[in-house]
């Protein structure tokens, strides 16, 4: 267990997150009872964990409905499903591969004044 | 008081079973997914950002993203730490782009961000300090360094665990510990040094 090797302080950090293993959680608890300095410390420390939780509030999002809608009417097109994708790629290249070879042969009947 | 990491097994099968309609096409599963895990995912690219819109459009990166990266989901991590992994590494690249432009070289964005951020002081959270104060702070906490300013953002997530912000950011759950102890010494100290604590 990290936490034994750690300084008092950082198992003060890690007490009001509730992240020490119960007994160390116990040791510090007793402790609070008895030392003034350690409560001071652990007063700072929630002070300072308010404030920079306060700081970090994010504003309200727009929220995901506009976004879900989007997605719904453009899902087919723009974000096709991994299946879809993987039989597009295939699917495209053969597509291509016919137009240039009609292309080639139509350009050379021209040439030879069959069309 | 240790916070619990452990999933529940019928949730992991939802989860799972959900990852296969989503990967099959079903547009209705992802929707839903993105309405559980949008707001989350905003918080994030906001904390990371301090930037409304840039939070909002990083937010919808993600989701593209995350739809078409969901094969890869090996459930290794829970979907809901595999998703913020994405949007953090998403919110730090748009963060490194933004602090590359000249605009905000110059300082010339900074008019911007009082305007943006005012909306956050209409909060109850935030109406723990003033609108001043956060500005100060929002500051200090832009100046430490990556690594613990990481993981001092993923802490603020009341939800988040040691063991979660660890398989987010891919440390040790020790490193997380030490980390967020020197972020918060170093904020204590500078934020006593300006009277501010």
């Amino acid at each position: 267990m990290f936490f034994w090797k750690k300084s008092r302080q950082q198992q003060l950090s890690a007490y009001i997150d509730g992240e020490l293993p119960p007994p160390q959680e116990m040791r510090i608890g007793e402790q609070l009872v008895f030392d003034d300095g350690l409560r001071s410390q652990l007063a700072e420390l929630e002070r300072t964990k308010a404030i920079i939780s306060a700081t970090l509030t994010p504003t309200p999002a727009v929220g995901p409905e506009i976004f879900v809608a989007n997605l719904e009417d453009a899902a087919p097109r723009d974000i096709p499903s991994q299946k879809t994708r993987r039989h597009l790629a295939p699917a495209a290249l053969a597509a291509a591969g016919i137009l240039v070879t009609a292309g080639i042969t139509l350009a050379s009947l021209r040439r030879r004044g069959i069309v | 008081m240790s916070k619990s990491t452990e999933p529940k097994l019928s949730l992991l099968t939802d989860e799972s079973e959900r990852i296969v309609h989503i990967i099959d096409g079903d547009v209705r599963a992802f929707g839903d997914l993105v309405r559980q895990y949008y707001n989350l995912a905003y918080s994030l690219a906001y904390k990371v950002l301090d930037d409304p819109s840039d939070a909002e459009e990083i937010t919808q990166d993600a989701f593209v993203k995350i739809h078409q990266a969901l094969d890869s989901f090996r459930g290794d991590a829970s979907l809901k730490t595999w998703i913020m992994r994405i949007v953090m590494r998403l919110s730090l690249n748009r963060r490194r782009d933004r602090s590359r432009s000249a605009w905000r070289r110059l300082g010339l964005h900074r008019g911007e961000e009082i305007e943006l951020s005012a909306p956050a002081a209409q909060t109850p959270e935030a109406q723990y300090i003033s609108s001043e104060m956060r500005t100060q702070v929002r500051r200090l906490v832009d100046q430490l360094p990556d690594s613990l300013r990481q993981v001092l953002i993923l802490n603020s997530f009341e939800d988040l665990s040691y063991d979660e912000i660890a398989q987010i950011l891919d440390i040790p759950i020790g490193t997380v510990s030490s980390r967020l102890h020197s972020a918060r010494k170093k904020l204590l100290h500078q934020l006593k040094e300006r009277d501010l604590l």
